[in-house]
């Protein structure tokens, strides 16, 4: 029932959406194949809700799909965007439920929902319609760094950089606050092409993260525990260094599926899907996810270098930087590249708002692409 | 014109940055290939990593000495016949973690072998082997000196006190290790909330790692390990040869001991392998009944009393139990046994020990009967 469910979601997928996108089919269904099998070792009965899941999320792909032709609607109504964006982050805010100590969590009925998956993407929307009227005010004064910089958009490009620095310091998540600076410089630059702006926004923000390590005691803790896991084995580090422990017994061609523990990990069937698969299935295979993940990043940046009409090129590369940093937040968090942060590893790992957000990402991207194609 | 050279100078750094992001990705599969391959052999020798532990139902079963299992594996799943009288001994384990008793003590010689996971182990050796069998691998049977009878009657003896009872054989093999409060190990996961929050902690196994104040009759603590070696404020020698002043019974400069230590200290000299082999096996030291008891303890009226030697131990509280009785001694039979008990009264010292004597008395005639059962 569960194959059936998948299989039937990939084929509307495809059908309908992913046929002006070829270049990135199969390593979708790569992903969503070793996702899903995974899954079904992990947890057998979440394996199920995650088909229906990919169904639910198929058929909305191709609703937005749909719905968005063409693609300029969301330029003119980039109000509405925004406004919707800033109502889900704050209901969640308000109403949300607290999982893991993170309010991130809408419940409605028995069904719970993380708002800030569709938010990022929204936020992508509002910075490229943006981006778009302001990168004039902001080529013009090229070459005078001290002179006539626009205010408003340096009041815009303040507010992004400060609201990075405040997720850092109070959510304590550095992944989070990567993505956020990440992908608004990405689109900034792509923008503008200012890059002194760039090199000392990024640059101010890496020396504020340095101070804010310094500082505040609890992303010292974290930081820590990242830096060294094996000392605080069996506290903060655990996690990671059960998964470390997964990845080195996997070995190369992994202990094959069924035989291995990789439900020691804990979250194994969310963040920490990639280890486990790399326990059970070889990190042969986990390189393959990771080469699949940068593939279906470099084909949205290729759409984007590709396309036309500004606002379009714009979208697009912000969406396939929100694709890249999102996924290597997660990927390098859990082989202890960065600290880690809780995202899942989009169409790998269980997660229905996920999975949602992420064929809503692709639906753009598709739509993006001209029919010529 | 203009617009023109605007898109490709757009184009020119979406393609710029789209490296940079793909460049990323380089570090994470750099890691992977670090702690999989290079690493992975220093990582699998870990002591912590649970993966080198075999899964619980692939090891061997752990019996008592008639070979009644304590441990077995039915239907794929680890099961602890015994129950509740031997929970706190055999321990559990929760999520390939979490050992505890003889499931972490004896999980070297009861698991079966692991396989290779290097690159070139995993090329040479048959996927077949490695893969396929691997699942249906058994370790070895495990016999313990336990009696299962015994340890079933002390423990119904003592379990609704607190404490524990540690009984050798004259040769000194320990026939039943008793701690209660106990768990049933079958239902560890079940009741874990009222496992743990349980005032009297089940989850501590007394026998061997219960460690119990000593005090002087005033109840002033000892305060130097020269002072224990001269105690005369016990009957003559308490702990013949015991090595009080080791830095184990020392907390703080405080002397602990454990009701399996007790017992050790009627036996000439110490083997400290108390928790694995659980087994003595020392020249016994003959028991003289003449041993003077002392001043500051009433003697229960029981006949069996006269082969018994006492010590109070009072104390301050371990958890919330004001004091305890400890008593070591010896059954007619010649089995030698330790008792702590927390208990705050005098009076359910009275009853307990009423309790437990006729059980004590008891387990050699069904270890006579035991035994010769068996030599049919």
């Amino acid at each position: 029932m569960g194959i059936f469910l998948t299989g039937l979601s990939l084929f509307i997928l495809w059908h309908f959406v992913l046929r002006k996108l070829p270049q990135i089919v199969a390593p979708i269904v790569y992903l969503v194949a070793v996702g899903w099998v995974e899954l079904l070792r992990l947890k057998p009965d979440l394996a199920g809700k995650q088909s229906l899941w990919l169904l639910i999320s198929s058929v909305f792909c191709v609703a937005v799909y749909r719905l968005l032709s063409p693609v300029s609607l969301l330029e003119r109504y980039r109000n509405v965007v925004l406004t919707g964006g800033l109502l889900l982050l704050f209901s969640a805010l308000l109403f949300g439920v607290e999982v893991n100590g993170a309010k991130l969590w809408l419940r409605i009925g028995s069904v719970s929902f993380q708002p800030i998956e569709i938010v990022k993407i929204l936020l992508v929307i509002t910075l490229a319609s943006f981006w778009r009227r302001f990168r004039l005010w902001l080529r013009f004064s090229k070459g005078r760094l001290t002179g006539k910089l626009p205010r408003r958009g340096m009041l815009f490009l303040g507010l992004g950089w400060f609201s990075g620095l405040a997720i850092l310091v109070i959510q304590r998540d550095l992944g989070m606050a990567l993505l956020l600076i990440g992908v608004f410089f990405t689109m900034f630059y792509v923008a503008t092409g200012r890059r002194d702006l760039v090199l000392v926004g990024v640059g101010a923000f890496f020396l504020a993260s340095i101070a804010a390590i310094l500082t505040f005691h609890h992303i010292r803790i974290r930081i820590r525990a990242w830096w060294d896991p094996f000392l605080f084995f069996d506290s903060d580090g655990y996690q990671l260094v059960q998964g470390l422990y997964a990845i080195a017994d996997g070995g190369p061609w992994g202990r094959g599926l069924f035989l291995g523990r990789p439900y020691i990990i804990p979250e194994a069937h969310t963040d920490f899907i990639l280890p486990a698969i790399s326990h059970e299935l070889g990190w042969i295979t986990s390189l393959c996810v990771v080469i699949s993940v940068a593939s279906i990043g470099r084909s949205l940046f290729e759409l984007g270098w590709n396309c036309q009409g500004e606002f379009r090129r714009l979208l697009l590369t912000g969406l396939a930087s929100l694709w890249s940093i999102q996924c290597f937040i997660i990927i390098a968090g859990t082989t202890k590249v960065i600290p880690m942060t809780g995202i899942t590893l989009p169409f790998v790992s269980y997660g229905g708002s996920s999975l949602l957000a992420n064929a809503c990402l692709i639906a753009l991207a598709a739509r993006c692409v001209p029919y010529e194609r | 014109m203009n617009d023109k050279l605007n898109i490709q100078e757009t184009q020119r750094r979406i393609r710029k940055v789209g490296g940079y992001h793909l460049l990323l990705f380089l570090l994470p599969i750099l890691s992977v290939l670090y702690y999989g391959w290079l690493k992975s052999a220093e990582l699998n020798t870990r002591p912590d990593n649970p993966h080198r532990i075999a899964p619980l139902n692939q090891r061997g079963k752990i019996l008592d000495r008639s070979g009644t299992p304590l441990v077995t594996v039915l239907e794929g799943e680890r099961a602890y016949p015994a129950g509740e009288c031997t929970g706190s001994l055999v321990g559990y384990e929760l999520r390939g973690r979490n050992q505890t008793g003889l499931e972490a003590a004896l999980q070297g010689e009861i698991s079966p072998p692991l396989p290779a996971v290097t690159l070139t182990q995993a090329l040479i050796q048959d996927r077949e082997v490695s893969a396929g069998k691997r699942s249906q691998l058994q370790g070895p049977d495990i016999r313990l000196t336990i009696d299962l009878k015994i340890q079933q009657q002390l423990f119904q003896a003592l379990s609704p006190f607190p404490g524990a009872i540690a009984l050798a054989d004259p040769q000194g093999d320990i026939i039943a290790a008793v701690s209660s409060p106990s768990f049933d190990p079958n239902k560890v996961r079940e009741n874990w909330q009222a496992l743990r929050s349980d005032p009297k902690s089940p989850f501590i196994e007394r026998v061997g790692s219960g460690f119990y104040p000593v005090l002087r009759p005033d109840g002033s603590p000892l305060l130097t390990q020269q002072e224990s070696k001269n105690h005369t404020w016990f009957s003559k020698d308490p702990f013949p040869n015991y090595p009080l002043a080791s830095e184990a019974a020392w907390i703080e400069g405080r002397l602990f001991i454990t009701p399996l230590m007790l017992l050790e200290s009627a036996f000439q000299t110490v083997d400290r392998v108390p928790r694995q082999g659980l087994s003595l096996r020392q020249e016994r030291k003959p028991v003289s009944s003449q041993r003077s008891v002392p001043p500051s303890l009433q003697e229960p009226a029981d006949s069996a009393s006269e082969s018994l030697r006492y010590w109070l131990l009072q104390g301050p509280p371990f958890r919330n139990s004001p004091s305890f009785l400890a008593v070591i001694g010896e059954t007619s039979e010649r089995y030698c046994f330790a008792i702590v008990v927390e208990v705050d009264s005098s009076q359910a010292q009275a009853q307990l020990v009423d309790k437990i004597l006729p059980a004590l008395e008891l387990v050699g005639r069904t270890q006579q009967v035991s035994e010769t059962g068996r030599g049919r």
